[in-house]
């Protein structure tokens, strides 16, 4: 039952009448391995002066927000964060997952593809105010919100 | 991860269209409205105690709208012109829920969640107690009785009168459950067994109990018509219909046992719907060891549970302090409650309607997903303009529960200066402001909280 409940999430998400056309948005999903900060949101756009340094093998993708998920050993981090953000602002959500899963970002239809160990990223600018919400669609656990003013 | 998988999850809501597009919900009010909307409650209470402090002058007559209209409204051409459309698209509804496939754009899913239990509040609100004749299941129970050749008040077994409205909201509870904790609420299974189980005791009900089983335990028809007595239309003594003040047709509603119960579940649930999407409670269910289901049901009961203690209680030490009869008193001021609950609804769905309502229009024309365009609708999409206006939506947000406040402390005070001994009917009205005024602080912070 739960499949079929995401398969129809997904199917009505690829309706969205703003599905996709998200003014500015960047390259979908570009795979880079970002390391998870502890507390696994980093930046706030009215507090940080600029993206935080982040010990990684590749340049950390500019953004104005960044969530950084990790799903290890069945827990995911964050666990319903509020991430705050301006319409315009861009945003960056970087996941590592140590099994097979997929995050969602609800309102933008944004998926990550998960395969274990790879951490996987995506780039873009809402244009949308709103509360959407960033879940795992395998456990169907609310990772963060982003709040969009 | 499989065991994960198989828990029964509350998040699984959150796939589903309810609070907005695809999961989009309405933002967090922010902090000055929140406080805007507290004090404007709290000085407006104060000012209807000090300044309406006169007896209310016999209620206003309704404007009579003549026996031509009534006749109208009443023909039996025009009510089985509504009953025909009720009954048609509840039928077009059961082909999508049981021919459909078990997807987000079967539009059964929106029609229950969004037409039907959103839209019947501005349905009853503009046209009156429309829904009795639109009930599909009361079309269908009257029309059985015609080819059967019964009377359909026929009661093979008497229902007690103590039954009153007892059986609805319980209806209501499990209809509340379903919408807000059931996991899997938004897949063809679990609302096929909701609707099956709904229409089944209706009907039997009807054939034991003949047709005043509906208006007993029924919950869309209790709510709507409850919601009804804020429109402007009423029956004068002999029938006619007139056009009343909405105040002054609000109270008249003469609660039957239970009502007090339904109404508290109304008001609870709405609550329970906005505390159940904040970050704090997600998180404490996500880290807890217990089953989402087990929680989920604790979160609803307890925010009912809190609104009828709460309104009880208030009612009955306004009965201790003004000597006055207390076991009435939870009925007799329980139709002030009515517009706080409107302004509860007002706050959480009125976005949802706009938006997932549209949703439903264009899902309708292909009903059975297999590529159909039936109304001309499915190529639309939603608009969604609305959604950056969000300074317009909160204060729509927090200016509902403000007037649904201010609505009620005015029918409550005249309720009170016409129960109460003057010398008390002061002091008898306060445990009840209090209780407002709490209901109105805990919906905008409820609103306020992320």
């Amino acid at each position: 039952m739960t499949n079929r409940l995401r398969r129809g999430a997904a199917a009505l998400l690829l309706l969205l009448p703003f599905a996709g056309c998200a003014a500015g948005e960047s390259a979908g999903q570009t795979a880079s391995p970002v390391p998870a900060s502890p507390t696994g949101v980093n930046g706030n756009a009215r507090q940080s002066p600029g993206p935080k340094s982040l010990p990684s093998r590749s340049p950390t993708p500019a953004a104005d927000v960044t969530v950084a998920v990790t799903i290890a050993a069945g827990r995911v981090t964050p666990n319903a964060a509020n991430v705050r953000l301006r319409r315009g602002q861009s945003v960056a959500v970087t996941a590592l997952s140590d099994v097979a899963e997929s995050v969602h970002i609800h309102g933008y239809d944004k998926t990550l593809t998960l395969t274990p160990g790879k951490p996987t990223t995506v780039r873009f600018i809402p244009d949308q105010s709103g509360v959407f919400e960033i879940e795992t669609h395998e456990t169907g656990k609310l990772v963060a919100k982003l709040i969009v003013s | 991860m499989i065991a994960a998988f198989t828990v029964v999850n509350p998040q699984v809501g959150a796939l589903m269209p309810l609070h907005g597009i695809g999961g989009r919900q309405d933002l967090p009010l922010p902090f000055e409205l929140v406080v805007a909307g507290a004090a404007a409650a709290v000085v407006a209470s104060f000012v209807v105690l000090a300044l309406a402090w006169k007896r209310p002058g016999p209620a206003r007559p309704g404007l009579p709208l003549g026996e031509g209209f009534t006749r109208i409204i009443d023909s039996a051409a025009l009510r089985w012109t509504v009953r025909g459309l009720g009954l048609a698209v509840a039928a077009f509804m059961m082909m999508a829920l049981l021919l459909g496939e078990d997807r987000l754009t079967n539009p059964i899913f929106g029609f229950v969640y969004v037409w039907v239990w959103v839209g019947l509040v501005p349905l009853s609100l503009l046209l009156g107690p429309i829904w009795r004749t639109l009930n599909p299941l009361r079309t269908l129970h009257l029309l059985g009785c015609r080819l059967l050749g019964t009377n359909p008040d026929h009661a093979a077994s008497q229902l007690p009168a103590w039954a009153g409205r007892w059986p609805a909201a319980i209806g209501l509870f499990t209809f509340v459950w379903l919408e807000l904790v059931a996991p899997d609420r938004v897949t063809i299974p679990i609302l096929l067994l909701w609707l099956a189980l709904y229409t089944v005791i209706l009907l039997f009900g009807a054939v034991l109990f003949g047709q005043g089983w509906f208006s007993a335990a029924a919950p869309f028809e209790t709510y709507a018509l409850t919601i009804a007595k804020l429109s402007p239309w009423g029956r004068n003594v002999g029938g006619q219909i007139e056009l009343r003040s909405p105040l002054a047709n609000l109270a008249t509603l003469t609660p039957p046992p239970g009502m007090v119960v339904f109404v508290s579940v109304l008001i609870g649930s709405t609550g329970y719907d906005g505390f159940s999407n904040s970050s704090l409670w997600v998180r404490s269910i996500q880290s807890s060891a217990l089953p989402g289901i087990v929680l989920g049901t604790l979160g609803l009961l307890g925010f009912i549970a809190v609104v009828l203690g709460s309104y009880t209680g208030a009612c009955l030490l306004a009965g201790r302090l003004t000597d006055t009869s207390r076991r009435a008193l939870p009925g007799l001021f329980l139709h002030s409650l009515v517009p706080i609950a409107l302004g509860y609804i007002t706050a959480h769905y009125l976005t949802l309607l706009i938006l997932e309502g549209q949703r439903v229009f264009i899902n309708v024309s292909d009903p059975l997903s297999r590529g159909w365009n039936l109304f001309g609708t499915a190529e639309r999409g939603v608009d969604a303009s609305i959604v950056n206006y969000p300074g317009l939506i909160g204060s729509i947000q927090a200016g509902a529960i403000v007037t649904g406040h201010v609505l009620g402390v005015i029918l409550a005070h005249n309720r009170a200066l016409a129960l109460f001994p003057r010398r008390a009917a002061l002091t008898g009205q306060l445990p009840l402001l209090l209780a407002m005024v709490g209901y109105t602080v805990a919906a905008l912070l409820l609103l306020f909280a992320e």
